[in-house]
């Protein structure tokens, strides 16, 4: 016969349980949970549906992300170069300020702010740059010499640091979205492949014995009912044989020799 | 199935950097060096003396510092703690947001930059 894996196998081909599961939910064949697996699938394949508009939403959102990401390293890339050559000037006009604002420096002025932004349904960062004030600390140094030169090389990194806070949030973005579309296509494939198909096929085998059953049931009932009928002819027949003894030993009787006396 | 790092707004965020004198140094130009009181600092300047071990202790305190939301690692470094950043990416954690900067003697390049490189693939560019 078609052995399967155990319970629940019995009409499944082997080679599909491997793939698949459990071929068929394991419940008892009866009307209400025919309506009841059928509720199931219906939400089972709505849910499909919905989950994959989810994919192809965030898979489009990450699309758009993709070119801006390639763009704006390579911005990275040339807004750094341009600070480097700002420091080097500076090099040139104050000579090495880099131990002195290392030694200076107090409470960052920067501040990143981070707001959580919705892309169907999945939570994505935004980060931004709050400057506030002046770092007390690094404000004085280019007083002696090469004050403009520091300047400029403030505002190219300042420059820069704006471009890396615009691709942190890229960044992020894309790497929450790639792990949200990952989920959300095993899921869609897990619906596909698993749950839609193991629900119809209890749906199916739920009719299949349903109308089984019937069948035996209209069976059962032609049996009985035949049965009925022959018995009723069988009565009839029964009855008309019991008259004819009846006639027959009747007739015997009259027919039969003479009494013996009857001597008190 | 459980949701990773689940964004929540912070508005005082720091942004720390590891990297050489001149990327250190810009960055602290354009206002990002923080002190705290206990003498902590968010940056790291690599020099040829540093050990990969004290580049790798400070990543790990600046990842597990949770006011720090951007770190910044020069390209070369990057490279040389290329095992500990994959096992950071693999563990899918978000914060803070590591970007590989280029430094003074080492340009930007794509071919390194694993992010690039992902978004490459999945733009189905080819190497040109």
């Amino acid at each position: 016969g078609k052995e399967g894996g155990g319970e629940g196998r019995s009409r499944v081909p082997h080679w599909s349980s491997s793939m698949s599961g459990a071929a068929r939910l394991n419940v008892f064949p009866t009307r209400q949970n025919l309506g009841v697996m059928k509720i199931k699938l219906v939400g089972a394949k709505k849910g499909h549906s919905l989950l994959k508009k989810k994919a192809d939403a965030l898979t489009m959102r990450m699309r758009s992300l993709l070119r801006q990401i390639m763009e704006c390293k390579d911005t990275m890339g040339t807004s750094f170069k341009l600070g480097m050559f700002a420091l080097a000037e500076v090099k040139y006009a104050a000579g090495d300020i880099k131990p002195m604002i290392i030694e200076n420096v107090t409470k960052s002025t920067t501040t990143i702010n981070l707001q959580v932004d919705n892309v169907a349904g999945v939570k994505v960062p935004v980060f931004t740059a709050k400057h506030e004030g002046h770092d007390v600390g690094t404000e004085l140094i280019g007083m002696a010499k090469g004050g403009q030169q520091i300047g400029k090389a403030r505002d190219a990194f300042s420059k820069a640091l704006d471009v890396l806070v615009k691709l942190a949030t890229l960044q992020t973005s894309f790497i929450t979205l790639d792990e949200a579309v990952k989920v959300t296509n095993r899921r869609v494939n897990a619906l596909d492949c698993v749950v839609v198909p193991r629900l119809e096929a209890t749906v199916s085998y739920i009719t299949g014995e349903l109308d089984e059953m019937e069948r035996e049931e209209f069976f059962r009932l032609k049996r009985s009912q035949k049965k009925k009928q022959r018995d009723i002819a069988q009565a009839i027949k029964d009855k008309a044989a019991a008259k004819e003894k009846e006639q027959q030993e009747a007739a015997n009787m009259l027919a039969a020799g003479g009494d013996k006396d009857v001597i008190f | 199935m459980p949701e990773k790092a689940v964004f929540k707004g912070s508005a005082d965020g720091l942004l720390a950097v590891i990297g050489d004198d001149d990327t250190v140094t810009g960055m602290l130009l354009a206002g990002c060096g923080n002190v705290d009181e206990k003498r902590n600092t968010n940056f790291l300047v690599v020099t040829s003396k540093t050990t990969t071990a004290q580049i790798e202790e400070a990543f790990r305190n600046f990842c597990n510092d949770p006011r720090i939301s951007v770190l910044l690692i020069n390209q070369y470094i990057a490279h040389e703690m290329r095992a500990t950043l994959d096992a950071w990416a693999e563990r899918g954690e978000k914060r803070p947001a590591i970007l590989e900067v280029p430094s003074k003697e080492h340009p930007y390049e794509k071919h390194l930059d694993p992010v690039y490189q992902r978004t490459k693939l999945l733009l189905g560019l080819r190497d040109d």
